[in-house]
């Protein structure tokens, strides 16, 4: 309960609450729900007529029809149905660095705790995963808002420590990916951006909605840093021993770069991009995303 | 290369700063766990190499300043500088000595002399090397002394020195050189006396004794320093013209009558002198009386007669100006005198018949007061004839001046009134005559006045006169041609008289012959002058003469009472005066010279024995000076200050006249003498190769705040 306490912000939930997070595209899912399913069957709206076969259910012959044509066909009707989030945080151990009072992974286990109780709460499913270089920690599927609690604790024990691989992961989970849903991916994306276009297009094959919520540190981003420096690595052993103040016009220009690169590949690929600079309120980010989306239809 | 203040190097320690900064700040290193490694590599990769580069270049830089700095305050110079002079690096223990005497304000139609010697010694005083004590004296006849002795608060001497005003004072450099080697004397460390003066010759007229002087002190330098003296002699389009006399030249100043005054014009410049306008002015009004002096040579003296009416009795000034020039203290002179009401004259004679004529005294009493009986009564001298028969002696004291002509015996109790009347300033005229017996003046009290023996009369061998020229005050009237001559003057008979040997004793006039004919001596407080012959033309042709009533008139002023007041001063001097018992403890008022002075209280009269007087001590300035006892609209004195009239010559001296170290400060030599072993331009040198070092660590600094904003933006 108390990790429960810690992620999901009060604040952040009341204001995204009623924006909601709604399948941009068609899911698959299992129960009635929100969304529209792309199966068509026995529920209340009306989608077409089909010429009977051999195997279908008599029952839903269309009995008018038949009794004015006397030729056999079946009703089909569009099924609304709840789908399934797919939060895949990256637990790199990138992810830990943090220069005011949040980290990185901080911020973004409050993201995907704040989405999944989102997601459950408007009684879709939610399934979660973190990786690094594989996947670690893995949050069963599930549409009870209960199990809520259980997510927070899962991401509150995981420590990051160890080397990301972004793109195998991605490619991985995307092989496994056996539904259409959402896939929410929560990185730094620091990696290269050539193989997070290719991760992101591998995801794109699954017909699932991709969205890319990229955390990054304020210091990372305005690389404000002065005096003498010796940097080291989070995920390497690399040092580099400097004053930031001679090298900050280059940083951020390969900064930059970077990110446009970043964007660039999210773009191709049909992916909402977001970046959440762990310096602004979670709230900010998170309803901010939102309200595009509710707009963007 | 030498450097004028090598303590200053060791700031070249400074330089390990940059360096120890760098340094420190590379040994200061914040470890920071970073995610974002790949940017800072890239950017590392592409800049390391320039960044450090550039960071050597900063650093060389900011060490350059440095060094250049302390190479600026180090003052190098590339000649060898003596170490005697100013600019050496050790404290220096210095005496400046600033000339303030009259001929400082000689100017070259830019800058006084004075103003040039001031400013070049707080030039001096300002390049002093720090921990250096300084001294200041003022230097004119004699000296004052604003910093007594050597002080390190050097803003102190400044102002001192800029307080200094130019006086009309002499100059003696004898006296402050002294005293400024006495306070040196003891002192540890190097000493040096520095006289700031435009080097006038007449100022070293003790210069063998300031010589000896200076060898009883070998370790104390005395340099003395000439700016401004050169320019002025050299610049000399108009030359100069002073006047450096002007004086009375009639015996008695009277009240209503034409007097005339002789103002003695010299032209102490190169060029001549001609058309320049003379003029004289009663009581500093507008002018009454004017000469033009015409073809007056380089170093001609000529004396200028002007005629002026002095309009009552009491106290006048005369002033005789000439137009500006390049020194203007000597184109102004001012002559006070007192013109005193009548007074009253006793001829003492002896008489052939009852008829004025026929007495002894009848010549001598018409030359006194040659006018008629109905204007006797106005007349400045009252003349009362007696016979020696006639005298009450307590009526003596009431003349002035007793003439002695010819007269008969005179009874002993009139003799001893006679002596206490000339021992208490009155004046006696003896001249003795055929009733004057032969052992009259033998007895006492007559030794003690006479002024010579008197023997018998005889014939004189050349009965002529001297040629002059007359040194003596009642004859140097007739050593101007204008007033006329003495050739004709003849004596027959004179009582040959035989002078005595003593300092009080003087003989006015000789015949040719060389035997006195006009003696004098000081007695007491008056004066007795004797006569070799009567003023009867059967003794001499005197009395016919025009030289008579003239000469006279120059006895009587010559032995009269005098005032005791003395009236024109020399800078410096104090003026005192008696004044009434009464008058005590009252305040003194004096308006010194100059157009707009007002009355300054100055103190009060004080008790002096049982006599009330007042002084007046500060008398620099020459001029008229009116003195005021108590809140009075009238003045009750008037004096004059005049300037020494050697100050007017500019001639300076041989620039080794100390055989000492000279150094013209601004560079230029002093007139007539090569210049010595300068100091000024290793000086000049240092001070240029220290703005230049000053410049280029400026440079540098801007070179190093562009090049540190340049690669902060291209990073």
């Amino acid at each position: 309960m108390a990790a429960t306490h810690t992620l999901l912000d009060p604040d952040t939930l009341s204001r995204a609450e009623p924006l909601g997070l709604f399948a941009r595209r068609v899911v698959e899912g299992y129960r009635v729900g929100e969304h529209r399913s792309p199966f068509n069957g026995f529920a209340i709206e009306f989608s077409q007529h089909r010429e009977y076969s051999p195997g279908d259910d008599p029952r839903h012959l269309d009995w008018k029809i038949l009794g004015r044509s006397d030729k056999y066909y079946i009703k089909q009707y569009e099924q609304d149905t709840n789908f399934v989030a797919h939060l895949l945080l990256d637990g790199s151990a990138s992810m830990s660095f943090g220069s005011g009072t949040v980290s990185k992974i901080q911020y973004a286990r409050g993201l995907v705790a704040c989405l999944g109780f989102l997601i459950l709460q408007q009684r879709d499913a939610v399934t979660a995963t973190i990786f690094d270089d594989r996947p670690r920690e893995t949050f069963q599927r599930t549409d009870s808002l209960g199990k809520v609690h259980q997510l927070c604790t899962q991401l509150t024990n995981f420590t990051p420590g160890r080397p990301g691989n972004l793109r195998a992961c991605l490619q991985d989970y995307a092989a496994r990916l056996s539904a259409r849903g959402i896939v929410v991916v929560i990185s730094d994306l620091l990696d290269d951006p050539a193989d997070l276009l290719q991760a992101l297009r591998r995801l794109s094959l699954t017909r699932s909605e991709v969205i890319v919520f990229q955390v990054l540190d304020h210091e990372e981003i305005t690389f404000p840093l002065e005096g003498n420096i010796r940097f080291i690595g989070l995920e390497d052993d690399s040092r580099l021993q400097t004053n930031p103040a001679d090298l900050r016009k280059s940083y951020l220009a390969a900064f930059n770069e970077h990110q446009h690169a970043v964007r660039r590949a999210c773009e191709q690929c049909g992916v909402h991009y977001t970046l959440c600079d762990t310096s602004r309120p979670l709230a900010e980010a998170l309803t901010g995303y939102l309200a595009f989306r509710a707009k963007a239809g | 290369m030498q450097f004028l203040a090598p303590a200053a190097l060791a700031g070249l320690a400074a330089l390990s700063l940059p360096v120890i900064i760098h340094l420190l700040n590379k040994l200061r290193i914040r470890e920071v766990r970073w995610a974002a490694m790949r940017f800072l590599q890239t950017a590392a990769q592409k800049n390391q190499r320039r960044v450090k580069m550039q960071d050597l270049l900063l650093l060389i830089l900011r060490c350059l300043v440095l060094a250049l700095v302390v190479f600026a305050f180090a003052r190098p110079t590339f000649e060898k500088i003596e170490k005697s002079t100013l600019v050496a690096g050790d404290p220096l223990t210095v005496m400046v000595l600033l000339d303030q005497s009259a001929s400082m304000g000689a100017n070259d139609g830019v800058e006084a002399r004075f103003t040039a010697a001031r400013d070049s010694a707080l030039k001096f005083l300002e390049e002093l090397p720090s921990g250096s004590a300084a001294g200041l004296l003022l230097v004119n006849d004699t000296y004052s002394s604003p910093v007594a002795r050597p002080s390190r608060d050097l803003s102190l001497v400044r102002r001192s020195v800029e307080l200094a005003k130019l006086t009309d004072r002499g100059t003696d450099f004898q006296p402050a050189v002294r005293a400024a080697v006495e306070v040196l004397r003891n002192l540890p460390g190097r000493r040096e006396v520095h006289l700031f003066t435009d080097n006038q010759l007449s100022g070293w007229n003790a210069l063998e004794a300031v010589r000896e002087f200076l060898k009883t002190a070998p370790d104390i330098k005395v340099i003395i320093a000439t700016p401004g003296a050169a320019s002025t002699a050299a610049v000399d389009p108009s030359g100069n013209l002073a006047i450096t006399h002007l004086k009375l030249d009639t015996a008695i100043p009277v009240a209503g009558q034409p007097i005339r005054v002789l103002a003695e014009i010299t032209n102490t410049g190169d060029t001549p002198a001609n058309g320049v306008r003379l003029t004289l002015a009663l009581n500093d009004d507008a002018p009454s009386a004017d000469a033009v002096i015409t073809n007056l040579a380089p170093g001609g003296t000529r004396y200028i007669p002007l005629l002026v009416r002095l309009p009552g009795t009491g106290f006048h000034t005369l002033t005789a100006a000439l137009p500006p020039d390049r020194l203007a203290f000597d184109n102004r002179r001012t002559l006070a005198l007192e013109v005193a009401p009548a007074s009253d004259v006793l001829v003492v004679e002896s008489r052939r018949g009852p008829a004025l004529w026929q007495g002894s005294g009848h010549f001598l009493a018409t030359a006194l007061a040659p006018v008629d009986e109905e204007a006797a009564s106005r007349h400045y001298l009252h003349v009362t004839r007696a016979t020696a028969a006639d005298l009450d002696p307590s009526k003596l004291s009431g003349y002035a001046v007793i003439f002695l002509a010819g007269a008969d015996a005179l009874p002993l109790p009139v003799v001893s009134a006679l002596a206490d009347f000339v021992k208490a300033g009155g004046g006696l005229v003896v001249m003795p005559g055929d009733p004057t017996p032969a052992d009259l003046f033998l007895d006492a009290p007559w030794p003690d006045l006479l002024p010579a023996l008197i023997n018998a009369p005889l014939e004189p061998a050349r009965g002529n006169v001297q040629d002059g020229p007359f040194n003596h005050p009642l004859l140097s009237l007739w050593n101007d041609a204008a007033a006329g001559n003495l050739n004709a003057l003849r004596f027959n008979r004179v009582f040959a008289l035989d002078p005595l040997k003593l300092p009080e004793v003087s003989v006015a006039l000789r015949l040719a012959d060389n035997s006195p004919v006009i003696v004098e001596r000081t007695v007491g407080k008056g004066r007795v002058v004797l006569f070799a012959a009567p003023p009867i033309p059967s003794w001499t042709n005197l009395p016919l003469h025009p030289a008579f009533v003239p000469l006279v008139h120059r006895l009587y002023a010559g032995t009269a009472r005098a005032s005791t007041l003395k009236l024109n001063l020399a800078p410096g001097d104090a003026f005192q005066a008696p004044v009434p018992i009464d008058q005590l403890n009252r305040d003194v008022y004096v308006r010194a010279p100059g157009e707009d002075s007002k009355p300054v209280a100055i103190g009060r009269t004080e008790l002096v024995g049982t006599q009330a007087v007042l002084r007046v001590r500060n008398t620099s300035a020459a001029g008229r000076y009116t003195v005021y006892v108590g809140q009075t609209e009238r003045p009750d004195f008037v004096f004059a200050v005049q300037s020494p009239a050697a100050e007017s010559e500019l001639k300076s001296a041989p620039a080794d006249i100390l055989t000492t170290t000279v150094a013209p400060a601004t560079g230029a030599p002093v007139a007539s003498t090569p210049p010595a072993a300068a100091p000024a331009k290793p000086l000049l040198t240092a001070q240029q190769l220290w703005l230049i070092a000053l410049i280029a660590a400026g440079f540098l600094s801007l070179t190093e705040l562009m090049l540190a904003l340049r690669s902060s933006r291209s990073r």
